[in-house]
């Protein structure tokens, strides 16, 4: 098992019939260590919730005091952040095929994803100077230092006409592979009724026809021209697919990006930090929708910050979509969503060594007065 | 009587020293493949074997661990012994050398996998905390099963399907030639038994020899049958596709996930000899060349045994692991082409 959750399988035969999953170990504490600590120094730590899709935490977060405090960003900003959420999508359902295929025991696909993700690590190495937290969004843009230059952008341009050949290749092997298609075809359905009734984000509920896909809300993404791919049978192969098809619609964004990328400066420095009420984001991040609130004292330091990652109901959702499959196919059907524990447990609650349970006026007490 | 003596002793060593580089040879393939450098060739055979060796005794913890021991030892003897059967020296003991008999003995080794998983209770199985369980509870009408138990039930499908193409490949030869002894199988592909015996010396004559046999393996049944015993030898094997024994995703390793230490070493040791023997099987039955004490002789058999390995390896690295759903129509396809193999071979016979 590759994440730390336990997927306990009540299995006649080989079929499962039943699934219970306990989500634990990993508590990091972050929405408390971020408690108290100037905006600035705060938001950089909602990198470290995930070292999959750390640009996306970072950009929500700092849109979140954006949007509170009504901060203007530059276009080229705007522009900047995009091409990063596209490249860190692209890489993480790179790593999503990998992980599948690995599941599935095709190690060589396995590695051959992996191979692919080393070409787009190194484009986001070329932005940020960084293969895992980049740190390129601040509050009111992005660093100077991320700014694309010439050099940059005649890098860019180069290795991603190869990429976007090279992802496509990838994809129709994976699609053209009838053993792979024999093991993913069928097994693991979600179907669309159940992936609105569990809220299923992202990829994993376009897979199942529910189209949802925040990128089309969101004013940094209306001038750029791409699909939400949307399939219908909601199976492991839909996922599996669908993740294939939107990385090659990441191309299409950053491609698009790079060629109408605006002249002027990256960061606005004029604005001033004050308390701020409850103010919030929502973002589409590779795995789906990713939630962020927090609000700000008078001095500029963070008050109850509160973090939601797509994976509590995708990984849920698959509770559902496993039962009936073969016990292998379970495990491929729960790697399936893409699962990121790292980011997705948030508080254990331990008294005196006993069980707590926590009221739903508790919880919200909490939030409002700081974990 | 000294022959006898001296296959038993050596010919198993050549089959050992040949294991040895299988499971490297394997690996590098893959990483070739898979655009990576791969360990050296001797580190997952030889010093991995080595290296569990030497760590620290660890009891099992095996409702008999004596017994779940000793299992990987029985299995290396009885390899050994299939080996044996095929080798000219052996082919006058109790009429052993048959087809029949290396049949039996590679049944006992598929029974192997499933008294190791029977006998293995690993720590990851045992000692998982199930909190209604912990809280009390009892679960009514439910069996709690280990993993290894789980591998135990997929290993007895495996015997009751999945061997069926490698026995039918197998029975192809007997048919052709219409006898089960290897003995008359290896002399009806033209090999001389009078080579046996010129001392171990290098010489052209062997080559020419060798050159001049008529292997089964480039008639049209044979070429087929070759292709299903390659089938269910990976089967066999519980290799990819077929790894649904050991599929780590599910069941973590399986029967041998309980295996540290200097078991761990003995249970790769009976894997390699696994490997050597079913490649040398085919080598005797399909091209007519048996494992003998002359020296290149066994050194070209020994070489040959190589190519089949390296097959399987190029299988696995393109292939996901096969549920039982797709199992079971491959399995039966396989065994429906070696019946028609069969029936061809008997049309060429009458």
């Amino acid at each position: 098992m590759l994440e730390p959750y336990r997927a306990r399988f009540f299995v006649e035969d080989e079929v499962i019939v039943d699934c219970e999953l306990t989500l634990d170990p990993y508590h990091k504490g972050i929405e408390r260590i971020m408690e108290g600590m100037p905006v600035h120094k705060g938001l950089i730590i909602t990198e470290r919730i995930c070292g999959i899709c750390s640009h996306i935490h970072l950009w929500n977060g700092t849109r979140a005091v954006e949007r509170g405090l009504k901060i203007n960003v530059p276009e080229r900003a705007d522009y900047i952040r995009v091409i990063m959420a596209e490249l860190e999508r692209l890489h993480s359902h790179l790593i999503y095929l990998a992980h599948a295929t690995e599941v599935l025991g095709h190690e060589t696909m396995c590695m051959r994803a992996f191979t692919l993700r080393e070409d787009v690590m190194d484009l986001l190495y070329i932005i940020s100077g960084n293969r895992v937290h980049y740190a390129v969004p601040i509050i009111g843009g992005v660093r100077p230092r991320c700014d694309i230059d010439d050099y940059r952008m005649s890098e860019l341009k180069t290795r991603l006409s190869k990429l976007d050949v090279k992802i496509g290749d990838y994809a129709n092997r994976i699609i053209n592979d009838s053993m792979i298609m024999s093991r993913v075809k069928g097994s693991g359905v979600l179907t669309k009724e159940e992936a609105e009734k569990y809220a299923t984000p992202g990829p994993t509920g376009r897979a199942s026809g529910w189209g949802v896909d925040l990128r089309k809300k969101m004013k940094e993404y209306k001038k750029f021209d791409f699909n939400v791919i949307i399939l219908d049978d909601g199976d492991n192969k839909d996922r599996v697919v669908a993740r294939a098809l939107e990385s090659i619609e990441s191309v299409k964004i950053i491609k698009q990006a790079l060629e109408s990328l605006p002249s002027g400066p990256v960061s606005n420095r004029s604005f001033e930090l004050k308390e701020m009420k409850f103010s919030t984001s929502y973002i589409e991040a590779p795995r789906g929708e990713i939630y962020d609130s927090l609000s700000l004292d008078e001095t500029g330091r963070i008050r109850s910050y509160q973090n939601r990652t797509p994976t509590l109901t995708a990984l849920a959702s698959m509770e559902v979509a496993c039962i009936g499959d073969q016990l292998t196919d379970g495990m491929l059907t729960m790697a399936s969503c893409d699962p990121c524990l790292a980011c997705t447990n948030r508080a254990i609650v331990v008294e005196n060594g006993k069980e707590k349970i926590i009221t739903e006026e508790e919880v919200k007490s909490l939030i409002r007065g700081g974990l | 009587m000294i022959e006898l003596i001296l296959a038993t002793i050596l010919i198993p060593l050549a089959a050992l020293i040949t294991g040895f580089f299988i499971p490297g040879l394997e690996r590098k393939v893959q990483a070739r493949i898979q655009q990576r450098i791969g360990p050296p060739i001797l580190t997952p055979g030889f010093w991995a074997i080595l290296k569990f060796f030497y760590k620290e005794k660890i009891k099992p913890n095996s409702p008999m661990p004596r017994l779940f021991h000793s299992l990987p030892i029985i299995g290396i003897f009885v390899m050994f012994f299939a080996v044996l059967f095929t080798t000219p020296d052996w082919w006058g003991v109790n009429a052993l050398g048959t087809v029949v008999a290396v049949v039996g003995l590679l049944k006992v080794i598929e029974f192997l996998f499933m008294a190791i998983g029977s006998f293995s209770r690993s720590i990851l199985s045992v000692s998982m905390p199930y909190a209604d369980q912990i809280k009390g509870a009892v679960m009514k009408g439910e069996y709690r099963r280990f993993f290894e138990q789980q591998s135990v039930i997929r290993a007895f499908k495996m015997i009751t399907v999945g061997s069926f193409p490698l026995y039918l490949a197998m029975f192809v030869p007997v048919v052709l030639v219409k006898s089960i002894n290897f003995s008359d199988i290896v002399q009806f592909q033209g090999f001389d038994a009078s080579l046996i015996y010129p001392g171990g010396m290098i010489d052209l004559m062997y080559l020419n020899k060798i050159l001049s046999l008529k292997p089964i393996l480039f008639t049209f049944p044979g070429m087929l049958a070759g292709f299903v015993y390659f089938i269910g030898y990976i089967m066999l094997l519980n290799e990819y596709p077929f790894s649904i024994e050991k599929a780590k995703s599910d069941v973590i390793e399986g029967p041998s996930l309980e295996y540290a230490a200097w078991a761990r070493g003995g249970y790769y040791l009976m894997r390699e000899s696994i490997l050597f023997v079913l490649s040398s099987v085919f080598i005797t039955l399909f091209i007519g060349l048996p494992p003998t004490l002359n020296l290149p002789l066994l050194l070209v058999h020994c070489l040959l045994c190589l190519i089949m390995p390296i097959l399987f390896s190029i299988v696995s690295a393109f292939s996901p692991i096969f549920t039982f759903k797709q199992i079971y129509p491959v399995s039966m396809g396989f065994t429906a082409l070696g019946f028609l193999t069969i029936v061809l071979s008997l049309l060429a016979v009458m």
